[in-house]
């Protein structure tokens, strides 16, 4: 009888542990979102403006190795029918997660309603594995300036 | 009745200060502000460091990719980067800049060994150029096309291939005041 005490003390116990982890990554905090785009285990799209979220999609991502380098090729889709001028950077990151130490800017390209646009890029390095892919409205220090100065009409 | 003042200049100055609008981040007195350097700003039609930048990945990363550059494996071949020449309308632009982003690049990937220009043993050469042209609109539109170019030759002097990349500025209509 105490047997069957001390094991139902201890299943109840075991349901106080906090979970403290989503995923099995215990390093990783995982936020409930809607901006971050995960359809594929080693690509994901951040939509980095709020005006974005639910108009654009990652649709395909490919990877293929050329030589001892990664390449990937990641396809948006534009699923409104405004035509959106936007910017795009990427950051590889290795097995591990770390990021690959990488010359990256913002790049500048048009998305037509409905369009898919692909974009392709390789690892410089070859430990290069996964891929973030940020999208935003164009932004830079000239245009923020431009939005908050008090005297716009 | 003092009291009654005080509380009034009081309440004023807090009303008051919620009419300060949302200040812009510039850094104090200076005016000036450190920016993200991935971004894209321009104050003129030129090129910025960030447009160096994104020229010398893109073409590079295209050499990367081709097939005339895979068939290297892990052979490692020695490469002349050559002095990267400027064909542009603009004296100004920094050409050593983009060389060291693109033997940046190419270093990184270690798929190739960069010897110095005054090597006499190596199997190719890298010849790159950066050239330019330039709209000019009504009221101080211009539009800007820069492209930088690599070809790949071997010791013989034949063409193992070209690669390029495209960068275009658009300079808007001078505003009227």
């Amino acid at each position: 009888m105490n047997i069957i005490y001390f094991l139902i003390i201890g299943f109840l116990l075991t349901a106080c542990n906090t979970v403290n982890s989503i995923g099995g990554q215990p390093n990783i905090r995982n936020h409930q979102q809607n901006t971050v785009s995960t359809a594929h285990p080693r690509a994901r799209l951040v939509a980095a403006s709020k005006k974005l979220v639910g108009q654009i999609d990652l649709v395909n991502v490919r990877f293929g190795t050329v030589g001892q380098l990664q390449r990937a090729e990641v396809s948006v889709q534009n699923l409104s029918d405004k035509r959106y001028s936007l910017e795009y950077m990427y950051v590889w990151e290795d097995q591990q997660g770390f990021k690959i130490n990488q010359n990256t800017v913002w790049k500048r390209f048009t998305l037509e309603p409905r369009a898919i646009e692909s974009f392709q890029t390789i690892g410089v390095t070859p430990a290069a594995y996964g891929l973030t892919l940020t999208v935003r409205l164009p932004d830079d220090f000239f245009i923020h300036q431009y939005k908050t100065d008090p005297d716009r009409k | 009745m003092k009291l009654a003042r005080l509380t009034l200049i009081l309440a004023a100055g807090v009303l008051l200060s919620a009419c300060q609008s949302n200040p812009l981040l510039t850094g104090g007195q200076s005016n000036i502000s450190i920016v993200d350097s991935g971004d894209r700003g321009h104050l003129s039609a030129q090129l910025t460091m960030a447009d160096y930048t994104e020229l010398a990945e893109t073409v590079t990363n295209k050499m990367l990719a081709s097939r005339s550059v895979q068939k290297w494996g892990n052979r490692r071949p020695r490469l002349i980067l050559a002095k990267l020449k400027n064909n542009t309308d603009n004296e100004s632009i920094r050409m050593q800049d983009i060389y060291d982003r693109i033997t940046e690049t190419l270093l990184n990937s270690g798929v190739l060994r960069l010897v110095d220009t005054s090597a006499t043993n190596f199997e190719y050469v890298v010849r790159s150029e950066l050239s330019s042209n330039r709209q000019y609109g009504s009221d101080g539109q211009q539009l800007v096309g820069y492209k930088l170019e690599f070809k790949l030759m071997t010791i013989d002097g034949e063409m193992k291939g070209q690669w390029s990349g495209l960068l275009t500025l658009a300079k808007g209509k001078r505003s009227f005041l």
